[in-house]
């Protein structure tokens, strides 16, 4: 029984079944019902993803904890914070169900106070590296480096309004390397995308792609 | 414990290009310029489509970002909530609102609705607006609320279940929802895939908002239809405020953003006179030798 269970052609019978079903659905709308159910459970499989990562995140830096790893200290920060946000926001309320109105308050101050502005603060530090290209490594070595620099330029002025205050060519222009020449290659890049789901689609189907059953991808075997 | 990486590690000429790009950051915002902002064509189209909601139509607001981007993104949905809001009172439009990322739901919709308070206050929660947090699922969550509304969106924020909120007694599908404003900075392909008023024949339109450096990947759904229309970013937010006539993050950005970007050109323009002047230089020397 548990060798019929462990067959890979289960896992993949399941995902051509259900994947069928759903595209026959979008595209006919036969089964509208089923498709509904088949979503709302994807929904609650991709709640249990979280207790996943969590889970994993926890085995990680626990034993980096427990081997003293170098800078281990800060695996125990991050336990730390785990629990502190995740009781802070159980004993605040979940789901309707009131809790203690000083821990949510406390949590809403973790998340919109410290988080918030940390992550925002981290992100913003590209904006000085971005600086220090501009000084540093924008140099016009060549034609094709002269012509980005100067569509770089271009679109600067077309985004911020000083530059249409400046010349209001720029507004147009800008708009149309964005719109032209940047779509075109957006729209190339998106084809590829495409035609490259469909086909990971079909090999996955045929049991050629096998990530998701947590083994490496190989070709027909 | 860790190895230190201090000011002091970088040369002196960054650290005077960093110090320099601070202050001319922190002169427009503490003392705005206001320097005039031109409307582009697409903002306006955005900002009619929104316009153009009358009494009973749904609105559905998506925020499907992340906190890195904030300040890009909180802008314009600022300015766009604060519309919704608006068209609640006065024409009795209903808004829904939910993230489909944490963030989105808890930054965005929270520190949005903290700074456009005196908009939903007058609102009676429930029949002119609702807001149902994180719905989990990303791309999963929008088809199930396409499909089935009130299977998906089961218990609004503060647990309230969904039959007991009145304006969503018949909001069953995507057809029954008028406009979609969705704010992403991942990935817009989500929103032409799962809500594309082409497939959805009640939807009448859809707006995507999301950051400039994203626009060339949207354009192709705008040029089908998929996407009605978009707003981008500080600047998007800075026009839409315009035409609001509400003045708010968009517009007291948009000086900084001018400055920034005028300090980079100049930068690139330093760098390549001093690159082209060493380079001449030392071809001189070569050719002396």
């Amino acid at each position: 029984m548990s060798l019929i269970l462990k067959r890979r052609e289960i896992p993949i019978a399941i995902f051509a079944l259900v994947s069928l079903l759903l595209l026959a659905d979008y595209f006919t709308g036969a089964w509208p019902a089923v498709s509904r159910e088949i979503i709302g459970w994807a929904i609650i499989l991709w709640m249990f993803s979280y207790v996943l990562g969590v889970t994993s995140l926890f085995r990680y830096h626990l034993t980096r904890i427990q081997k003293h790893s170098q800078y281990w200290a800060y695996s125990a920060v991050l336990i730390a914070c785990v629990f502190v946000y995740l009781f802070s926001g159980l004993l605040g309320g979940v789901g309707g169900i009131s809790g203690i109105p000083a821990s949510k308050a406390f949590n809403d101050f973790l998340w919109l106070n410290v988080l918030a502005p940390l992550q925002t603060g981290i992100l913003s530090y590209v904006g000085f590296y971005m600086y220090t290209i501009f000084f540093r490594g924008a140099r016009t070595r060549s034609w094709d480096v002269g012509i980005m620099m100067v569509v770089t330029v271009i679109l600067m002025l077309n985004v911020a309004p000083i530059g249409v205050a400046i010349w209001p060519g720029f507004g147009p222009l800008g708009d149309w390397l964005n719109g032209v020449i940047n779509t075109g290659a957006y729209r190339g890049i998106m084809i590829g995308v495409g035609v490259g789901l469909i086909a990971v689609w079909v090999r996955a189907m045929l049991g050629y792609e096998r990530a998701f059953l947590g083994e490496l991808s190989g070709g027909a075997q | 414990m860790g190895a230190k990486v201090a000011l002091g590690a970088f040369p002196l000429a960054d650290r005077l290009v960093f110090l320099l790009f601070i202050i001319l950051m922190a002169i427009p915002i503490l003392r705005p310029i206001g320097l005039p902002i031109p409307v582009t064509d697409v903002t306006r189209k955005s900002f009619k489509l929104m316009d153009s909601l009358k009494q009973g139509d749904v609105l559905v607001m998506c925020f499907e970002q992340d906190m890195g981007t904030y300040y890009s993104g909180a802008p314009p949905d600022e300015a766009g909530l604060k519309h919704a809001f608006l068209l609640a009172k006065q024409r009795g439009v209903k808004v829904i609102l939910f993230g489909t990322s944490t963030a989105g739901s808890k930054v965005y919709i929270d520190a949005v609705l903290i700074d456009t308070e005196e908009f939903w206050k007058p609102l009676k929660y429930g029949e002119d607006w609702v807001n149902f947090g994180w719905l989990p699922g990303f791309e999963t969550a929008m088809a199930g609320f396409a499909r089935d509304v009130q299977g998906t969106c089961k218990v609004d924020v503060n647990g309230k279940r969904v039959e007991e909120l009145p304006m969503m007694k018949n909001i069953k599908t995507l057809n029954d929802i008028t406009g979609i404003w969705y704010s992403t900075n991942t990935n817009p392909d989500m929103l032409p895939r799962q809500w594309s008023p082409l497939e959805w024949k009640g939807l009448k339109w859809s707006i995507c908002q999301t950051l400039f450096a994203s626009v060339p990947w949207i354009m192709p759904y705008v040029d089908k239809g998929s996407i009605t229309s978009y707003v981008a970013d500080q600047r998007g937010a800075g026009e839409y405020e315009m035409l609001l006539g509400k003045l708010g993050m968009g517009a007291t950005f948009m000086d900084a953003q001018s400055i920034g970007h005028l300090y980079g050109i100049a930068l690139i323009i330093i760098a390549n006179i001093y690159y082209l002047y060493t380079r001449a230089t030392k071809k001189s020397a070569s050719k002396e030798k």
